[in-house]
């Protein structure tokens, strides 16, 4: 039941900012078929697999004509690595030039999303892959850039900090330490990197002025992700006691099958990792039970109207002295309607929890 | 409180050594069965070097001290920090000095699988890698295998049994690791430190 319940609260939320569900076939062509186990079917020269993503068969499909494009995703993915393992995976990918409110509203989705799972305590952490531009201006063997970046995915400063040596000028050398291990009064040297994190910055600040809490915004200019096409922000979400993130994304450029490039910016997150921190949570869903005389459903009908268009599930219980309350107080609020005092026969609530 | 788990072994003295210079509450380690003991600022508890990685990864500890050898063998999700002074070693590509490196296939006896193929599955046609427990010079010399894999500290070893050092692969040390959880909700205090270690080895 949470899994339907996790999907209809996203799909809520994404609704009402102009989002539109999209289904992309499971079977896909398997374009990574060189280096992984996952085809199992050829045809006419093709390699077919169960998906390993959803992002790219959208990418690869859609096409941008001026008026941004907002769609959002709900499917099994598959994964060959060590065993094949089923999950779940929902996202949703906002297809739009690069531009600020664009980052804001994907991230402020999110908050949105996750604010209806009661999941307060959660922290974004955010970079601007930009930030290394100049970084990599100064090597030019693309295969060093490669390794470099393997290992700020990997995390692994150790080996980025030994590989780095000798690679750039000393003057950068300080500049490349203090976003490893960055804090936000840290100075820079390079004017290009000063300039690429007080945008990120700024971006920061306005996610704050549209209510994430301060301690709740990561700048982190040492955390890239896995995928080769993104140009701009990235940005992962953790919950406290959850190893690794629960979800993530971030700003993409991308050619679709028509030879055109797509910009865009998305976030994708694993239902199953939700699942357990949902179980002891607040109750799931904005539901509200009226628990009200059957006599009486004409009269509280637009009260729970108005509850709908509030975004509250509004359901009417006629009422019954063996209702079981506290089974629906886990559900939602409950709302009870009386007679006052038997003297009036307009109904009226009398408590709400 | 931040939770360190540092490893049994060779490393174990000297990492406690270390983070005394950091929290002077820490105890000399005396007990040798005590796993878990606390000073001011640390809760430090051992772990079998092998399996130290995986208890920062699943946060039982938020930081550890662990061989660079075993960080890259494993390859766990883990934030790999700092280079710590100590632990100094190198992993080589060793063997008998007349054998040839030219060959089609190169048979490899190693402790790490993993470093072997990613540092050399490219050099040769077909590289053929044999995990060993231990004793894996005894690859070569019983001809199991043309050359090994391994950590060197002084060389000794590969002398005496008439070894030499093909290559060495990388530099490795004690390595200070975190998990990714509580780097991202404990910054602060991890990034003070890592300032507070820099300053102590400037």
């Amino acid at each position: 039941m949470e899994r339907e319940i996790v999907e209809s609260q996203v799909r809520r939320i994404l609704e009402l900012y102009g989002y539109r569900e999209i289904r992309t076939p499971v079977l896909t062509e398997d374009i990574w078929a060189t280096d992984n186990k996952s085809s199992f079917l050829k045809k006419e020269g093709k390699n077919f697999s169960l998906r390993p993503e959803i992002t790219s068969e959208i990418l690869k499909n859609i096409r941008f004509e001026g008026i941004p494009i907002r769609v959002f995703y709900m499917g099994p993915i598959f994964d060959f690595k060590d065993e094949v393992e089923e999950k779940f995976q929902i996202g949703w990918e906002l297809i739009f030039p690069p531009s600020r409110w664009r980052d804001i509203e994907i991230i402020l989705t999110i908050k949105d999303v996750f604010d209806t799972f009661n999941l307060e305590d959660f922290k974004l952490e955010l970079n601007d892959i930009r930030v290394w531009n100049s970084v990599w201006s100064c090597i030019e063997n693309s295969e060093e850039i490669k390794k470099l970046k393997g290992y700020l995915k990997k995390r692994d400063y150790v080996s980025f900090l030994e590989e780095m040596t000798g690679k750039v000028p000393s003057s950068l050398q300080k500049d490349i330490k203090n976003m490893l291990f960055y804090e936000e009064d840290a100075k820079f040297e390079s004017e290009e990197i000063s300039f690429q994190l007080e945008e990120l910055k700024s971006l920061k600040k306005e996610l704050i002025e549209f209510g994430f809490r301060e301690d709740s915004i990561i700048l982190n200019p040492s955390f890239f992700r896995s995928f080769g096409y993104y140009d701009g922000i990235i940005f992962e979400l953790y919950v406290k006691d959850m190893k690794g993130p629960l979800g993530g994304g971030g700003s993409y450029i991308e050619s679709n099958k028509f030879g055109e490039k797509v910009y865009g910016v998305g976030f994708a997150f694993i239902e199953e990792k939700i699942l357990d921190f949902l179980k002891e949570g607040k109750p799931l869903e904005k539901k509200k039970f009226f628990i009200v005389p059957s006599d009486f459903y004409a009269s509280v009908y637009n009260l729970m109207k108005e509850e709908r268009e509030n975004g509250f599930n509004s359901v009417f219980i006629p009422f019954d002295k063996n209702l079981d309350i506290e089974k629906l107080k886990k559900e939602g609020e409950v709302i009870f309607w009386r007679d006052k005092n038997d003297k009036d026969s307009n109904p009226h609530r009398t408590s709400s929890e | 409180m931040i939770k360190i788990a540092i490893p049994t072994g060779r490393l174990q003295n000297k990492s406690i050594e270390f983070l005394r210079k950091f929290d002077s509450r820490l105890p000399s380690y005396e007990n040798e069965r005590k796993l878990i003991f606390r000073g001011e600022r640390f809760e430090i508890f051992l772990a079998k070097p092998w399996d130290l990685p995986l208890y920062v990864e699943e946060r039982v500890a938020d930081l550890g001290i662990v061989g660079r050898d075993i960080i890259l063998e494993q390859e766990k999700e883990l934030v790999t920090l700092k280079k710590l002074p100590f632990g100094y070693c190198k992993m080589v590509l060793a063997g008998f000095p007349e054998k040839d490196l030219e060959k089609e296939e190169v048979r490899i006896a190693t402790k790490y699988p993993n470093i072997a193929k990613k540092f050399l599955e490219d050099r040769f046609n077909k590289v053929k890698i044999f995990k060993l427990n231990g004793s894996v010079e005894l690859g070569p010399i019983l001809k199991i295998s043309d050359e090994i894999v391994d950590l060197m500290e002084t060389g000794r070893t590969l002398k005496e049994n008439g070894l030499i050092v093909k290559e060495v692969l990388f530099d490795s040390s004690a390595c200070l690791i975190s998990n990714i959880s509580s780097f991202i909700w404990s910054k602060k205090g991890i990034l003070k430190l890592l300032e507070e270690m820099e300053g102590l080895e400037c």
